[in-house]
């Protein structure tokens, strides 16, 4: 068998195009909008506000980039031979409170297939569980996968007394102790799956490039149940190997590290990424939160290629079944990519490596700015000086200021284009390349894209409301700390999703409210953030809901990854149900979310 | 006796113990701890002006 990639590493001309298209859209935006705010004068609001429109605008555009780069088809493939036997490798899957039956049925049918592929690895669960309750059920269920899989001596499971550094910490405690033993690590989430074969593809690229310290793959998302858990799975179906495979393009030999679903050079890794902790407290101080981007950037440090090849299936994740779950996860996230404003100035980083950081920053950031602009255009509007039309004492006809509706609506259908540019030029993409045959044909795929549109439109400005509120608590220095994952948490009542937004309901009725009183004239514009928001409890609860309709179909739902089929299998012979558990199950709502 | 010897999960008695049975395999790798906050110095004034915006309370 022959495999391996090698993708060009000269992502220059990609990284100017796309920052000369984003800075360029951003600057054109905010002189529209100062062409706007002539006619009375510019008072210091309307700075602001062209300030604002700026950074968002080209926040946008950097989105749409990086998709419009991603539309040409696969990088550049070199066939290399597979070494057999091939470097001793290691699958690590770290795990902290999770559901240890759905854990280790997942472990049970990735070695399966692992072993169907003539790989031989060794499997690793680190666990970093607190309670003992729990631990006491994942060493049952450790000894039920071991006599199942006759893991003896290659199957191993060790318990941390003291998680330091949390899910890094708990990498970096087994490459100290293990590390020699092993060429390669498969790095894994509780909720991974992946088929052996992408592991043996894996392997080979790794051997075939003895620069490449760390290769990620693109996990799909699986097991999807909800309205918005569907919504997403379809997303990450649809849109992100695109904008994959332009981020690729951009990031040449410089690329990510999404913590999971990957591989890694252990002898690269130990050298170059054993994490220090942050002086000062948390959330800014301690230790390292998103710690695969840094990761990533010490292996680039190093001079050891990191790169994602969106090209290799077979890899899958679960992902939140509701937007609280998402939320969740979010202010985790949040927290973590503000704490790299730490890292900025970090010495011998590559600029891509500073860039990336800040990128990170502003996907957070860009929510408190979007806010900061609305409330800036509604002070700048009720502010705004009444027009004079007798400028002159001795005027016989009044003179009647220009009209800029048209400035301001040209405005606005820009910015929506540059939302729906990515993701309509993607469609097209799907289309062309036939690739929409695996989303149910052009046309379902077409009522996917339009449903995606209208439920992201919808969830837009509930989201823009928590991770404002997340950018707000990290800086006012909240430590989020590192909530246990629950997996599998799925519908929610109204009233739970009224406990966990009644304060977005709120902020939307008052902003209304202001609105008709103040600035009437603004309303129609501002009804599609405002309605949502005071309606947020039903967006939630509604799509937390089953899915029934058949849309967001999914390759991987018609032809599912024998991985996935495995997994589901074992885990309804372990719980003694047919059905799979995951993401059916209810679960205890954190309201504090 | 190994915990995987007494398992009998299919009787919903299972009971493991963990032991050095289970460790993965002792060989020691170094793993330095990298630096990241030992910035140079034309980066200080950066970090000056960086960090107050980043801190809105104590």
């Amino acid at each position: 068998m022959t495999t391996g990639t090698t993708p060009s590493d000269r992502a220059g001309p990609a990284r100017v195009a796309a920052l000369v298209f984003a800075g360029s859209l951003g600057v054109a935006a905010s002189v529209l909008m100062l062409e706007a705010s002539v006619q009375d004068g510019i008072q210091v609001w309307d700075v602001l506000r062209a300030l604002l429109i700026l950074v968002t605008t080209a926040w946008l555009a950097w989105g749409a980039a990086q998709a419009l780069l991603g539309l040409p088809g696969r990088r550049r493939v070199i066939q290399a031979p597979v070494r057999v036997p091939h470097g001793r490798t290691v699958v690590l899957v770290p795990i902290c409170n999770e559901d240890p039956i759905s854990t280790f049925a997942r472990i049970a049918a990735m070695d399966r297939s692992i072993e169907a592929a003539g790989v031989s690895a060794d499997i690793a669960v680190l666990s970093d569980t607190r309670d003992d309750e729990a631990a006491r059920l994942e060493r049952d269920w450790f000894a039920r996968l071991m006599d199942e899989r006759d893991g003896a001596g290659r199957m191993f499971y060790r318990r941390r007394m003291i998680n330091t550094g949390r899910k890094a910490g708990n990498i970096e405690d087994f490459i100290r102790r293990s590390g020699g033993a092993y060429d390669f690590a498969v790095i894994l989430d509780a909720d991974s799956l992946m088929e052996g074969v992408t592991i043996r593809e894996m392997i080979a690229r790794m051997e075939a490039d003895p620069n490449l310290g760390l290769l990620q793959t693109l996990p799909r998302i699986v097991g999807a149940r909800s309205l918005f858990g569907r919504a997403m799975q379809f997303s990450a179906s649809f849109f992100s190997p695109v904008f994959a495979r332009g981020l690729a393009r951009m990031q040449g030999r410089t690329g990510p590290f999404w913590g999971h679903n990957a591989i890694v050079r252990v002898n690269a890794f130990a050298e170059s990424c054993g994490l220090p902790a942050l002086s000062g407290p948390p959330p800014f101080g301690g230790h390292i939160l998103s710690h695969d981007y840094v990761e990533a950037a010490l292996l680039a440090r190093a001079g050891w290629k990191v790169r994602v090849d969106e090209d290799l299936g077979g890899s899958f994740e679960e992902g939140p079944e509701n937007v609280v779950s998402f939320a969740r996860r979010d202010r985790r996230w949040c927290q973590g990519n503000l704490q790299h404003a730490r890292l900025l100035t970090a010495p011998g980083l590559k600029g891509w490596s500073r860039f990336v950081f800040v990128q990170g920053i502003l996907a957070y950031v860009s929510s408190l700015i979007w806010g900061a602009f609305l409330i800036v255009s509604v002070v700048a509007a009720v502010t705004a000086p009444d027009p004079d039309y007798f400028p002159d004492t001795y005027q016989l006809f009044p003179a009647f200021p220009d009209d800029r509706t048209a400035e301001i609506i040209g405005l606005a259908i820009g910015i929506v284009g540059l939302l729906l540019l990515p993701k309509v030029s993607i469609l097209f993409e799907a289309g062309l390349s036939g690739r929409a045959r695996g989303f149910g044909g052009v046309f379902r795929s077409i009522r996917s894209v339009l449903s995606e549109l209208l439920l992201s439109s919808l969830l837009a400005p509930v989201m823009l409301m928590y991770q404002s509120r997340a950018v707000i608590q990290v800086l006012s220095g909240a430590d989020g700390g590192w909530p246990a994952n629950q997996r599998g948490e799925g519908e929610l009542t109204l009233a739970e999703a009224w406990r966990a937004s009644a304060w977005i309901s709120l902020v939307g009725a008052a902003m209304l409210a202001a609105l008709t009183g103040l600035a009437p004239d603004l309303l129609i514009w501002l009804l599609p953030v405002a309605l949502p928001m005071v309606l947020a409890p039903v967006l939630i609860a509604w799509t937390s809901r089953p899915s029934t309709s058949g849309l967001f179909a999914v390759p991987q739902e018609a032809d599912p990854a024998p991985v996935v089929t495995a997994y589901q299998g074992i885990l309804g012979r372990w719980t003694g149900t047919s059905v799979p558990a995951s993401g059916a199950k209810g679960g205890t709502l954190d309201v504090a979310a | 006796m190994s915990a995987e010897q007494h398992f009998s999960a299919q009787q919903g008695t299972a009971t493991a113990v963990e032991g050095p049975h289970w460790d993965p395999p002792a060989a020691p790798l170094d793993m330095p701890t990298q630096a990241l906050e030992a910035e140079p110095g034309h980066f200080r004034l950066l970090r000056f002006a960086w960090m107050p915006m980043f801190r809105l309370r104590g």
